[in-house]
């Protein structure tokens, strides 16, 4: 069982577009959004590479300017 | 409503995003986050680059389980990279090395042998009798050791204490001669000491910041997040961005500009001779804290003496530094035109405009930031040292926001190769071997008869030899014995084919590899050491800012695993002073005589002062353990 939760920083105009791309991808839940951009995710996925290979991909999608993880736990 | 344990867990991580990022939760998602009472949380430094995070490690039934961005940390403030995700994976391989393993046939050592189980006691009593056959054969330069900015500073110590004066050899090189070396060379001929005099905070004060040839984005992307929020957020913020290709800090890019291989160098000049032509630089600053240099050009590539293209070099090697006037560098630099750098960079010239006119304007504040891109260059003593010109011209260094700062990627190239001097040439502190003042101040802390460290006009004559010279000389059996800690310098070096690979399987030679994986270097061996990693072992690291941080020790490492500060300790226990010192400098310490290097570096009376109670207590009362502690019988 993998979970982590990221801060996604997007850029400030494009919040919602990456709120909702965000929002599709499996294993995502956005928690929270600032007016500023900033995205509050968590990722739980069953598949460890999945994950890692999600938390990546964060980095691509448009309008996203950073990801950074904050807190994981692995069992 | 109870909660599962998957959404106690989120609820947690969502509520510790929630704080590092400074956003509120929606109501619904305001439960209250308890601690989950299984965990025991302490911080430690990060295992993987030279940004310096903290993280909180979570152990819960002798396991990390979870991490979290320290949010009491200075540099990281609570967030991660995704390399954090990989430190609670990194230690749990199934491949993990438990024991030690020695190539044998028909059960003894044999270098064309398969890897054999063996003791601790095994492995160093071979490794033992290799060593001091090898150094009494062919001097200092028959042993040598291949370290690490991964070390913890306390391993490098230990290494550099049983190398230089244990072995009485030079022979000791860490893997960031491949890296930092440029770095560092610049930093002690520009200014005659070692390390950035910037710090992070230098990322919220500058108004400009500068890449040469680093992807900090993808490299140090805690320190880019950092970076970009000050970009986003202060008027008037700019991101100039230069690389042979382009990388994801373009995306951000006020200027992103690609540029020639090597013609970096000619962008430098070019911005020099712009701050000169439009008389911007800081005269006052120049008058009362700098000189001017030059130094020979055509100096080679430090190929083999036989490279043509090293009997092409008109000044081979040569690096002295000579004084010049003002005048004279004016005219040196004067020809680095906007016309002729454009033209040779293929940069657009009001690209390269742009970029000169913000470090000519005295009122913006500027932080340039390179990693390998200047490390790893051709000219990388010389590519670091023309960025520090531009700064130093206009006196925009030393000062909140001013900053050339050379980004470090290990997590303590700073704390332990450069500042316990983990190098050929180098003591602690920044001091030398060359300089025979330094080799007794080290004699005399380390409580070494007079003579001990080798240096020029010792007994023992030339000793220096550096990484790539080291695969050279195991090739051409001038060096029989090689000890590699912390890293994967199979899989990384430069010339394998030609230069390590023969010499590591060169048949006199005997290679001993400390790893926790079966890496391509630990196969490449003779000996394998299991090693603990990270949270297995008490630990300090020193970023790029030069901060450093400790870490008390989590877990245990699997199997005989041990930390590399324990094995050259132990291994110190199969040496005696006589296998090694002369008589007549085991004469100038007689109490000395029949000890073993263990004896007199480590368990003597100095190191072993401070007493062990059996475990280590933090302030909230959580117990951890300390197993070099534990073994050697006082804190290590």
């Amino acid at each position: 069982m993998t979970i982590c939760s990221l801060v996604v920083y997007a850029r400030p105009e494009h919040t919602k577009s990456v709120e909702s791309e965000l929002s599709a991808l499996e294993g995502v839940e956005v928690h929270a959004a600032s007016k500023e951009g900033k995205l509050v995710i968590s990722v739980d996925h069953p598949d460890g590479a999945n994950c890692s290979e999600t938390i990546m991909g964060l980095h691509d999608m448009p309008g996203v300017i950073n990801a950074a993880l904050v807190y994981e736990y692995y069992e | 409503m109870p909660l599962s344990r998957r959404e106690f867990i989120k609820t947690n991580a969502v509520a510790a995003a929630a704080l590092s990022a400074g956003v509120t939760l929606p109501a619904g998602n305001k439960v209250l986050a308890q601690q989950d009472p299984g965990i025991r949380w302490d911080k430690a430094s990060c295992r993987f680059c030279g940004t310096g995070c903290s993280v909180l490690a979570g152990v819960k039934n002798g396991r990390i389980v979870a991490t979290q961005g320290d949010p009491d940390a200075p540099v990281n403030r609570g967030l991660m990279c995704i390399k954090g995700y990989f430190l609670t994976k990194i230690m749990y391989g199934k491949d993990r090395l438990t024991k030690p393993l020695l190539r044998k046939k028909n059960g003894k050592y044999d270098k064309n042998g398969a890897f054999e189980e063996v003791s601790w006691d095994e492995a160093f009593k071979i490794m033992a009798e290799k060593w001091i056959a090898a150094r009494k054969a062919k001097g200092p330069k028959g042993v040598g050791m291949f370290g690490s900015g991964q070390w913890t500073v306390w391993e490098g110590y230990a290494a550099q204490k049983l190398l230089k004066a244990g072995f009485r050899s030079n022979s000791l090189e860490p893997n960031a001669r491949h890296c930092m070396a440029s770095a560092v060379g610049a930093f002690m001929r520009g200014f005659g000491i070692d390390e950035p005099m910037g710090c992070y905070d230098d990322l919220e004060h500058a108004d400009v910041f500068v890449l040469w040839g680093a992807n900090m984005a993808e490299m140090h992307p805690i320190l880019w997040s950092r970076l970009t929020n000050t970009r986003l957020t202060k008027k008037g913020s700019e991101v100039h961005v230069l690389s042979t290709y382009e990388h994801r800090c373009f995306e951000l890019a006020d200027n992103g500009m690609v540029f020639e291989p090597q013609t970096d160098l000619a962008i430098a000049n070019y911005i020099a001779n712009y701050i000169i032509e439009n008389k911007a630089y800081n005269k006052e600053f120049l008058d009362k804290h700098v000189n001017i240099t030059k130094t020979a050009t055509d100096i080679g590539y430090g190929l083999r003496a036989s490279d043509p293209r090293e009997k092409a070099a008109k000044n081979r090697a040569k690096g002295k530094l000579s004084k010049i006037s003002f005048e004279d560098y004016a005219k040196a630099v004067s020809k680095y035109t906007l016309e002729y750098t454009s033209k040779l960079s293929k940069v657009p010239a009001e690209q390269l405009e742009k970029l000169a006119k913000i470090y000519a304007d005295p009122n913006k504040k500027v932080s340039s930031y390179w990693t390998m891109g200047f490390n790893q260059h051709t000219r990388g003593v010389w590519v670091n040292g023309l960025v520090y010109n531009i700064h130093l011209l206009m006196g925009k260094i030393s000062e909140p926001g001013n900053s050339p700062f050379s980004l470090t990627g290990q997590p303590s190239a700073c704390g332990t190769a450069r500042e316990v001097g983990t190098f050929t040439h180098r003591l602690p502190a920044d001091l030398v071997v060359k300089n025979a003042k330094h080799r007794a101040f080290a004699e005399k802390i380390w409580k070494l008869p007079e003579g001990t460290i080798p240096g020029p006009k010792t007994d023992e004559g030339k000793t220096l030899i550096h990484a790539v010279a080291m695969h050279r000389a195991l090739n051409d059996g001038k060096m029989s014995c090689f000890w590699v800690m912390c890293n994967n310098n199979m899989q990384a070096v430069a010339n394998m084919n030609v230069e390590s690979w023969p010499g590591w399987r060169n048949p006199d030679n005997f290679i001993a590899v400390s790893d926790p994986y079966p890496t391509v270097s630990a196969m490449a061996a003779d000996l394998i050491l299991p090693t603990a990693m990270w949270t297995e072992k008490e630990g300090a690291y020193g970023n790029a800012e030069r901060r450093t941080q400790f870490w008390r020790q989590q877990v245990k490492a699997p199997g005989e695993a041990r930390s590399d500060l324990w094995q050259v300790m132990e291994f110190a226990k199969y040496v005696k002073v006589e296998d090694v010192w002369p008589a007549g400098l085991i004469a100038k310490k007689p109490e000395y005589a029949g000890k073993t290097l263990y004896d007199v570096l480590y368990a003597n009376g100095q190191v072993d002062a401070i007493a062990y109670p059996g475990k280590i207590v933090d302030e909230r009362g959580n117990e951890y353990a300390n197993d070099e502690s534990e073994y050697f019988g006082y804190y290590v």
